[in-house]
């Protein structure tokens, strides 16, 4: 299962790299270096020592989170509606492989991708970081990462929406939906607010990963943070674990979402292309 | 065993507001194929064909009827599609691949186990000519080389069943021999061929049985063979010395000087035409079956339908 499994996740991976998709990163990441630079050498005047240092943790971290949003959703709605136009589903559907394996290798593929790309957004920032103030910032690699969790799962919703009908309210929806929501969780890694929520929500409605979290961490409420506040610390990992969870399961909602609409629209996905 | 079982198959699209509207496909349809027999699928343009093809691969849904593979209903069994081929009309290939890549793709999800990979895939290149663009994407390649990475695709794991829907469309000469000669190897080693085509003379010499599917419905079953039982008939092409005092006798042939052509209504009346052609010094060019395949379809279509 393993080998099919992953070879589709490789085919998508490649999908991705080799069209234009990434000549556009490179220049999104060109645009945000240069932008980053300027907004360095204009803080520089004003701000003092550490506060320029916070802005530019801060300033970096909201434009990778608003660019990374984009790229998940717009990589993954194309996902499988190109399948279709192109007729590539009959290869796929004319092989031996359940529904499942073939969902979870294409999402698979997607999270390679943005992997990819949180590595290809970091890179800026710690350079610019290593030459201005002469720091690896490694916490953030831990804001990376979760951040790389929250948009694939993101990018799972974006796949199932587009798995019906056309790409386009997958690609509308997720944006509102994920600026309200994901984007504000992911931006501060800190707003307890809607965390706190969502893990009550979670654990009421019975998603398994928030309901043993719940009960992990009875003083999750309790926590309060902001994004000047981002360190090394217990905090820190209570957020990263309940994104963890969040993302696990929306994840698995997803996955059995897809497989039961794949299932009942593989006719009509032929149909229509034939 | 059948290796291909279809009875009573009938499909219908249904189309408009509350798809209310229903253009008949495929009715009463049923046919079966022996183990390594290569069968011609004959029609005009919207006969069903192509919805035939698609109902036999489990890719749409049909009304009424049953199809079996090797016993087995396909669309309750995809493990079957390890041991089925199949190549569409329009080329499906992923561009951004190399050919080397999209057949080891395609191979692994088929389940060629690892050992015989690279061996299986680099057998199928050589034996569509692709073996010294392997390493090129898949995009950069002419029609006729997707057309037969495509087929190549297809005869990976030394299939059971062969599905080819115009498998020639797009290819030089060159190319449709190599196809001609792979379908008849592969007929040889026990597949079974099903092949779908517009392109009469290609399905008269591959196939070793025929079915004319006129408006959804089977409207002749048979061999090539059968239809020269059925027309003993022969044309003789031959050629008079010029300025023959019999030339008058018989018919010219447009556009040729001493080129002459005569009709034999049978096998014993052919022998005599032969030997009359003989006497008068001529030399026979050609003698072909008064009736080909391709007068055979007209009239069949043409008889059902109109």
């Amino acid at each position: 299962m393993a080998t099919k499994v992953l070879s589709i996740a490789q085919v998508t991976f490649k999908s991705y790299i080799r069209s234009k998709v990434v000549y556009g990163l490179c220049g999104i990441v060109l645009l945000y270096l240069l932008t980053l630079t300027l907004i360095l050498f204009e803080n520089r005047a004003i701000n003092g020592s550490t506060q320029f240092e916070t802005n530019f943790v801060s300033i970096s971290c909201e434009m990778f989170s608003f660019v990374f949003l984009f790229v998940s959703v717009i990589s993954s709605a194309y996902l499988i509606t190109k399948e279709i136009k192109e007729r590539t589903i009959i290869f796929v559907l004319t092989k031996p492989l359940d529904s499942l394996k073939y969902i979870v290798g294409k999402w698979m593929g997607v999270c390679f991708f943005l992997l990819f790309t949180t590595f290809l957004f970091a890179l800026p920032f710690h350079i610019i970081g290593l030459i201005f103030f002469k720091k690896f910032y490694i916490y953030q690699d831990f804001f990376f990462a979760t951040m790389f969790i929250a948009m694939s799962m993101l990018s799972a919703f974006v796949m199932m929406l587009s798995l019906k009908t056309t790409p386009v309210p997958a690609i509308v929806f997720p944006i509102l939906f994920s600026t309200k929501w994901i984007g504000q969780l992911i931006n501060g890694l800190s707003n307890t607010e809607p965390s706190g929520q969502l893990l009550v929500i979670g654990k009421q409605i019975g998603l398994p990963f928030l309901y043993v979290l719940y009960y992990i961490l009875p003083s999750f409420e309790e926590v309060t943070l902001y994004p000047s506040d981002i360190v090394w610390g217990k905090e820190f990992f209570i957020n990263y674990l309940f994104t963890l969870a969040y993302a696990a399961d929306i994840t698995l909602i997803y996955l059995l979402v897809c497989v039961y609409l794949f299932n009942r629209n593989k006719k009509l996905l032929v149909g229509s292309v034939t | 065993m059948k290796t291909i079982s279809v009875k009573g198959l009938k499909k219908t699209y249904k189309s408009g507001f509350l798809s209310k509207k229903s253009t008949l496909a495929v009715e009463d349809l049923s046919f079966e194929i022996e183990e390594g027999e290569i069968y011609g699928f004959l029609g005009p343009n919207g006969a069903g064909k192509t919805t035939t093809l698609l109902c036999l691969l489990g890719l749409i849904p049909y009304d009424e009827g049953k199809i079996t593979i090797f016993g087995e209903p396909l669309f309750a069994n995809g493990h079957l599609f390890s041991s089925i081929g199949y190549v569409p009309e329009e080329p499906a290939l992923y561009g951004f691949l190399t050919a080397e890549e999209y057949l080891l793709h395609s191979a692994l999800l088929r389940g060629v186990s690892k050992e015989r990979i690279k061996i299986t895939v680099e057998d199928c290149l050589k034996k569509l000519e692709l073996k010294e663009t392997a390493k090129r994407l898949v995009r950069t390649y002419s029609k006729g080389m997707k057309q037969r990475l495509q087929i190549a695709e297809a005869i990976l794991n030394q299939p059971k069943i062969l599905f080819l829907d115009e498998p020639t469309r797009g290819l030089d000469p060159l190319g449709v021999k190599i196809v001609r000669n792979l379908i008849e190897e592969l007929a040889q080693k026990g597949t079974t061929v099903f092949l779908n085509s517009h392109i009469l003379s290609e399905v008269e010499m591959t196939c070793t049985r025929i079915g004319i599917l006129n408006k959804g419905r089977m409207v002749w079953e048979g061999s090539p063979k059968d239809i020269s039982k059925e027309n003993e008939g022969h044309r003789i092409l031959f050629r008079l010395p010029l300025g023959s005092t019999l030339a008058d006798d018989f018919k010219k042939v447009e556009g040729s000087d001493n080129v002459y052509e005569i009709i034999s209504a049978s096998s014993k009346e052919l022998f005599e035409k032969i030997d009359e052609i003989k006497f008068c010094n001529g030399e026979i060019i050609e003698v072909i079956p008064a009736k080909r395949l391709e007068d055979y379809f007209i009239e069949k279509v043409k008889g059902n339908g109109d």
